[in-house]
């Protein structure tokens, strides 16, 4: 806002304070006993004054003069709500979750949640932040002694510091690992610290997470959506920036690899059905490194490799995902299928960085945090800069004795994380008194097993919570309701004996009237925006998208389960493409005016089932074409295949599954559009239903067939976009060719199919049957500017089998798959080359043995040559995937003695 | 007793199998009272990489890899070790023995727990829950049924030592090496590992320390018949922790303590610490194995050759088990 009148730029002054003053009455208060952080004293809190400040400023002059006139808030706050509208949208079309949206979880009745993400980041202030850096990265310090001590002399349990029974009686204490000093004498490369504030201002350490913490993609996912959002209020807060951190981690792990700077990093995920895969995908595509699953890897001469289409790489450092337990099937958990064998030997023998080392897990006990004190004094000489919150072990009797008549400020907590053992924490000033009692005897009949910690009121941070959809509701509604959070902060090491705190992470909001926050029960997230005063570079541009940080490392060759996914997602996309024209052509060909032969609908038929329209339950179309109509529309939409038939929508479930899975290969924009054609067809499938009215429950829905060609015309469109990202907007690699050599080998089958049927059932016969023929094979404007109106089954076998020019002729698409299959093959004498010399595929067909062919007027014999063309397909995939993809080894299995 | 050992297991794969990782705990440990005169091991096919490492209570182990299709994994280890010589009053059956003396159980079980600033005790760390031999209230209560009020350790020890050998049944086919002592104890059945697991768990039920033997134990033949080479097995017990006294073993295989017909390979918490070869192949579809154990006195017999196997157990592809006394 410019003005040339000193009063005047004074006034607009007063006028805003004035706004603000009035946001900050309707925003809710922390109940009494928590902190507040959204006020300072009465007062908002001048880093939100300075926020609300500059969204006020982003509103368009008209409407922030309006505000400023005196007018209610209501612009101001719909800009809130439409900034939150976009931030919707933008984690619906990131696909971020927290549990793997599949339809597998949900036919197990499993639900996964899109990402819960506030509106509003978390602001913490210079002061409050130089406490708890200089207290995280004390205390990474701290714990990484700790490891070095315990998987070395154990000098802590010798001196009576530690008990042995939250070392060695810990289950996530390795003994395979004990005796191993990790290079660089680094643990912990990324130690996370849960951090809450008492009522006081203060401070704590609540939890310590050792092992493979969550959060370092969901912190940059977040911080890429909410900054974007607030550009102005980003850039006057001076808010550090998280790009360095990741930088330095990178490089850190580097650093303590031998291999130098030419290390090679992957981040080991547990694979898809991990409820946080979304952020291993995530963060291994911005750290620019292989995102891997344990049998992408082997280890071989106590080094590690991955395998990929060039055959074994090696592997130097592995950020990894997976607990400890799974990493190794010979040293550690035997039935381990996610892990790699020899793994801990590699590690070993120093062959292999190994971030964070294994065995770590015993540090995040909630009993260890009470020993801590002493021992930081003892191996650092100074006190802990930031306290735990108070914690007891009961496994200490005097201790136990100390805390039972206070047991109603503590929380219960296991301190083993083992089955047997673990249990939900409880809020002991809860309890009924038969329920402290039964609490009481389980203490004392195992004490070791449970540890205490007090109950802190946590401070509240606001979070937004949308304009009031219906006026009338009863209680009064805030925009802005007052929530417990806790924040998690980043270690991550920075060369050996280095620590840098990552100034930002992931802050965590509990539900409504809820004390407890974490994110598996329902809670939710905000952008933690750290003020150091450090940042100097304000013209610096805010992160817009995902770009891998630049990398210097020599890149990995594609890993085969990366190669076998982008197979897979090109057959998907070609099954998708070939389905959905199959569906159109189907049902206009059932709605059209015209009399079908009999041919035509034992053809349609007879496609029908083979590519999954409808189960072969469903009467043919020549006994009830209104039975069969519905039928297919009703299996259109059925994604999880219940019907029977495996249709459009389920193919789209497999393609989106097959698109997750390779998505740190895929521009953003290609998943999305795969994300968004899956729900957009959903809802244009379900808005059609028509719920039978009456009282017949027994009756299926009933879908228009106009409607479900809407949808399918859509869904045309969007696959095209789909295979022109495929076509122009990938690297043409070995992965993309196996991409390619995908769309092709299921083109190749599904086409020849279908001529061949077409030619058996005699469909091609008729007029309408030929013109679907040519429909199908979406070629029928070419085949009328050459062949007029001529019909007649050489031209047909010209234009669909042999013609090297149609993309959709068995010829054109045969010689495709052929030449890139050859520039697959890096070994002279390729395996499938010399296979594919041995097929008669169609682009080696004679045009004159066609001719001859075609006269003879024999379609058994026509349909038997294109037969075999679709099982020369078929035998192509499986060669392929014996030369290409890892699970062609065999099986992994335990032997003991 | 200057004893032989020859032990040796044997794969044969339905298929070849194309990698494998295996590790080998065959080495006898070195103690105040075992002698370890020689031990060799040989592996066949001849592995691709080889490394000796020591485990975390000090024993060794050897990791080995197969990197090409072998249809065929033979592990040899021989040893020659000296055994210690008991006492003619701890030797026979556990009621004639004389046990040393040793502290109330209740004073052990204290001793085991944490007090700030106490004096290191390693024994302590078998007191904790293992995989194979956790702390649970159904433990606690069996063996509870032989204790009594300051009981000596160690006499609580051989009553439940005595009580497992007189209930449990000796049965190869009721367990496998990954049987949990719950379900042994449930069972009332199994071989030495299980019986060895059963006892360790009771005492660590009662917050008292002890820790699993992996060992040999020579056989008597019948007299006048020769010794059947390859008819042993491998075998286990268990040693349990008097803070005054020290480690005393006691076998509830054979009912009695463990003494100069006992090679020991190694101490473990339970028998995943310490499997005798324990690996993962890729590939090889189901397999036989076969394990052949030969324990020899020196003094009388001179070392023979091996002669077939005496048992072959043919198996599904999942894993895994070998017979042990």
């Amino acid at each position: 806002m410019s003005s040339l009148f000193d009063s005047d730029a004074a006034r607009a002054g007063d006028r805003t304070a004035a706004v603000i003053e009035a946001l900050s009455q309707l925003a809710k208060r922390a109940p009494a006993g928590h902190l507040d952080s959204l006020r300072k004293g009465e007062a908002l809190a001048p880093t939100w004054r300075i926020f609300f400040e500059k969204v006020l400023a982003s509103l368009p002059p008209t409407e922030a003069a309006a505000v400023l006139a005196g007018e209610p808030l209501d612009a101001l706050l719909a800009k809130f709500e439409e900034l939150n509208g976009s931030l919707r949208r933008k984690v619906e079309d990131n696909g971020v979750t927290y549990n793997l949206y599949t339809d597998a979880l949900e036919s197990e009745g499993r639900q996964s949640r899109p990402w819960s993400l506030d509106l509003l980041p978390m602001i913490m202030d210079q002061s409050e932040w130089a406490q708890i850096e200089r207290g995280v990265a004390q205390r990474a310090e701290l714990l990484n002694l700790m490891l070095a001590d315990i998987y070395g002399e154990q000098r802590l349990v010798r001196g009576g510091m530690l008990p042995t029974a939250l070392i060695q009686g810990h289950p996530a204490y390795l003994r395979p690992a004990h005796g191993i000093k990790p290079r660089g004498g680094t643990f912990l490369h990324v130690a996370a610290f849960d951090m809450a504030r008492g009522p006081d201002g203060n401070w704590w350490v609540m939890s310590q997470r050792t092992q493979a913490p969550s959060g370092l993609g969901y912190s940059l996912e977040n911080r890429m959506i909410v900054s974007r959002l607030f550009p102005e209020a980003f850039r006057a807060l001076h808010v550090d920036k998280l790009a360095t951190s990741y930088k330095a981690l990178i490089s850190s792990l580097i650093a303590h690899s031998t291999a130098g700077r030419d290390a090679r990093v992957v981040l080991l995920t547990p694979g898809p059905y991990n409820e946080t895969y979304f952020e291993h995908v995530y963060l291994a595509r911005y750290l620019g490194i292989a995102l891997v699953e344990g049998g992408d890897l082997v280890v071989r001469d106590e080094h590690v490799w991955i395998k990929t289409l060039k055959g074994l790489e090696p592997v130097d450092v592995i950020l990894r995902r997976l607990d400890d337990d799974f990493l190794d099937p010979l040293e550690l958990r035997a039935d381990s299928a996610l892990g790699i064998p020899g793994l801990m030997q590699a590690y070993r023998a120093g062959n292999v960085v190994l971030a964070n080392a294994p065995g770590t897990g015993f540090l995040e006990s909630a009993a260890i945090l009470g020993f801590l004190p002493k021992i930081c004094r003892s191996l650092l000489g100074q006190p802990l800069a930031i306290p735990s919150i108070a914690s007891w072990w009961c496994g200490e009797r005097s201790a136990m004795r100390t805390l039972m008549p206070q047991l109603s400020d503590y929380v219960l907590k296991p301190t083993f994380n083992d089955r047997g053992r673990r249990f939900v924490p409880a809020i002991a000033r809860a309890f009924s008194t038969r329920e402290r009692e039964q609490w009481t005897g389980k203490i004392a009949m195992r004490p070791e097993d449970f540890s205490a910690q007090a109950f802190l009121p946590l401070s509240h941070t606001p979070s937004w919570q949308g304009l009031p959809t219906n006026a009338a509701a009863g209680a009064p509604h805030s925009p802005i309701a007052s929530r417990a959070a806790m924040v998690r902060v980043f270690a991550l090491s920075n060369g050996p004996g280095k620590w840098q705190v990552m100034p930002g992470g992931l802050a965590r909001i509990a539900p409504e009237g809820r004390d407890v926050v974490s994110m598996y029960r329902g809670g939710s997230s905000a952008d933690l925006w750290v003020i150091t005063g450090r940042v100097t570079d304000e013209a610096a541009p805010l992160p817009t998208m995902l770009t891998p940080l630049s990398t210097h490392r020599a890149p990995i060759g594609i890993a085969s389960r990366a190669a076998e996914n982008l197979f897979w997602f090109g057959r998907y996309t070609e099954r998708l493409e070939n389905t959905t024209r199959l569906a159109r052509v189907t049902l206009e060909a059932l709605a059209s005016e015209a009399e079908e032969t009999p041919e035509t609908l034992a053809w349609l038929h007879k496609l029908a089932l083979s590519n999954g329209l409808v189960s072969k339950e469903v009467p043919t179309p020549k006994q009830s074409p209104q039975v069969f109509e519905r039928a297919l529309i009703a299996s259109l939409a059925d994604r999880t295949a219940k019907l029977g038939a495996y249709s459009v929508a389920a193919t789209l479930s497999s393609l989106r599954f097959a698109a997750f899975a390779v998505r740190e290969r895929l521009a953003l924009e290609q998943w999305s559009l795969v994300a968004a054609s899956a729900a957009e067809f959903d809802a244009m499938m379900s808005a059609n239903v028509n719920h039978t009215t009456s009282a017949d429950t027994k009756q299926a829905p009933t879908y228009s067939a106009q409607q479900a060609l809407r949808a399918l015309e859509r869904l045309s469109t969007n696959v095209m976009a789909m295979t022109g990202a495929q076509t122009d907007r990938m690297t043409r690699d070995d992965g993309w060719r196996l991409l390619s050599i995908g769309r092709h080998i299921e083109r190749l089958s599904v086409l020849s199919e279908a001529l061949a049927v077409a030619f058996e059932s005699g469909a091609v016969e008729s007029e309408i049957g030929f013109s679907l023929v040519l429909n199908l094979f979406d070629s029928t404007i070419t085949y009328r500017s050459r062949y007029l109106q001529r019909r007649d089954a050489h031209a047909l076998l010209e234009l669909l089998a042999l013609n090297p020019e149609n993309p959709r002729s068995l010829a054109w698409i045969s010689q495709t798959l052929a030449s890139r299959i050859a520039k697959m093959e890096d070994t002279p004498k390729g395996v499938l080359p010399t296979m594919l010399a041995t097929f008669n595929l169609p682009h080696h067909w004679k045009p004159e043995a066609i001719a001859t062919l075609a006269r003879t007027n024999d379609p058994e014999a026509i349909a038997a040559l294109l037969h075999g063309v679709t099982h020369d397909a078929w035998a192509i995939s499986d060669a392929l995937s014996q030369r290409y993809f890892s699970h062609a080894e065999g099986n992994v299995q335990a032997v003991g003695a | 007793m200057k004893l032989s050992v020859t032990h040796e297991t044997r794969y044969e794969y339905a298929y070849a199998v194309e990698q494998a990782h295996h590790i080998a705990h065959l080495k006898p440990i070195a103690t105040q009272q075992q002698l370890v005169l020689s031990h060799q091991i040989s592996i066949e096919p001849k592995p691709s990489s080889l490394a000796h490492s020591i485990d975390s209570y000090g024993q060794e182990r050897v990791y080995f890899e197969l990197a090409t299709p072998h249809p065929e994994l033979r592990v040899t280890a021989v040893s020659v070790v000296i055994t210690p010589t008991l006492p003619p009053s701890m030797t026979g059956k556990l009621a004639q023995v004389t046990l040393p003396e040793s502290m109330p159980w209740e004073t052990v079980a204290e001793h085991m727990q944490y007090t700030g600033g106490q004096t290191f005790d390693a024994a302590r760390e078998f007191a904790q829950p293992s995989p194979l031999a956790p702390v649970h209230a159904t433990f606690a209560k069996y063996a509870s049924t032989v204790s009594n009020n300051a009981m000596p350790v160690f006499e609580l020890a051989k009553a439940l030592c005595h009580r497992i050998y007189t209930e449990f049944e000796y049965s190869p086919e009721a367990t496998d090496v990954s049987t949990p002592p719950q379900e042994a104890l449930a069972l009332k059945k199994g071989v030495c590992q299980d019986f060895a697991q059963v006892m360790i768990a009771g005492l660590r039920s009662l917050g008292l320390s002890a820790r699993y033997v992996s060992g040999y134990l020579l056989t008597q033949p019948p007299p006048g018949k020769p010794r059947l080479i390859g008819a042993d097995a491998s075998h286990a017990w268990v040693s349990v922790y008097c803070p005054s006294a020290g480690w005393l073993e006691f076998d509830p295989t054979n009912d009695c303590l463990a003494g100069e017909s006992h090679v020991t390979l190694a101490y473990g918490r339970d028998y995943s610490d310490v499997p005798p070869l324990r690996g993962v192949i890729r590939g090889g579809g189901s397999h036989e194995l076969s394990v052949a154990v030969t324990v020899m006195p020196l003094e009388h017999t001179k070392p023979a050759a091996l002669a077939a196997p005496a048992a072959k157990a043919s198996k599904p592809s999942q894993s895994q088990s070998q017979s042990q006394s």
